[in-house]
């Protein structure tokens, strides 16, 4: 009944909302997927066991929302990339040049040689606008496998992509975040 | 493309596929072969497992930031008002 319904809104809506919001980095979608779950909650009450509890049945809805919209995410990368995507995937392919070799700057920074880096408030920050520059599925596909926490195969099977796939996402990504720091990090 | 050689933009693409599901035997060996040679695609490899370790980083950070994250209370009244009204 809505009624059940209305006061688990009142009691879990907000922890609900911030898990939502950590999973997706999104305000506006955190906010939908918490509403669809309400929604789904009224519609399926009748499945609700009354031994079971409702946070965790509410929870266990949100998480199915949540792998669905990474799902949507993904696969719209390989079906139906936007302009900005292919933009991005003419970028990294001119990492290399036509014999496939890398075709770094003289300068390039060894960044990766620096002690302590992970700590470096300066590094944070260079890898914070660095992630701002990927495109947003981009960015979604490389941090899921520790926003749902899964590793190797099974974060492919999550998503419903091919471990090439997904690895080639991930290249391309990582590629574009290695250009950009070796821009931005200067000693 | 050479059967023994691998080139840099392979190489980096195998290190990514180390990292999530591992090389065969057959890959990795050419994986070495390439990156004893080649110091931009060895420090490449380090680079990339920066990377990794700093969006892992940036994950907890960023779910330490939620922690006092609330609904929007005109959002709650939205949301309320659909569960009201449907059935
Ligand atoms: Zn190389």
């Amino acid at each position: 009944m809505p009624h059940d319904v209305e006061s688990w809104f009142h009691k879990y809506s907000d922890e609900l909302f911030r898990w939502s919001f950590y999973k997706t980095s999104s305000r506006e979608i955190a906010e939908d997927l918490v509403q669809e779950t309400f929604l789904a909650a009224v519609k399926n009450h009748k499945n609700f066991e009354e031994k079971a509890s409702a946070k965790t049945w509410l929870f266990s809805i949100l998480n199915h929302k949540i792998i669905d919209y990474y799902r949507k995410k993904v696969k719209s990368i390989t079906v139906d990339g936007t302009r900005a995507e292919q933009n991005f995937v003419q970028q990294t392919d001119s990492h290399f040049d036509a014999h496939q070799r890398w075709t770094l700057s003289k300068g390039a920074v060894l960044w990766e040689e620096e002690s302590h880096l992970l700590d470096n408030m300066e590094f944070r920050k260079v890898m914070g606008s660095c992630m701002a520059e990927l495109p947003e599925n981009w960015r979604l596909v490389i941090t899921s496998k520790y926003l749902l926490n899964k590793k190797g195969q099974e974060i492919c099977q999550e998503l419903k992509v091919t471990p090439s796939n997904y690895w080639q996402m991930v290249h391309r990504a990582k590629l574009m975040l290695k250009k950009c720091i070796d821009r931005l990090w200067k000693r | 493309m050479n059967i023994m050689f691998l080139s840099c933009k392979q190489v980096t693409e195998l290190v990514e596929k180390k990292q999530l599901v591992g090389l065969s035997t057959i890959e990795s060996m050419r994986f070495r072969l390439h990156v004893v040679m080649c110091a931009a695609c060895k420090s490449y490899e380090r680079q990339s497992l920066l990377i990794e370790q700093a969006l892992k980083r940036m994950i907890q950070v960023s779910r330490s930031d939620k922690d006092a994250a609330q609904l929007h209370p005109d959002t709650k009244l939205k949301i309320l008002e659909k569960i009201k009204t449907s059935k």
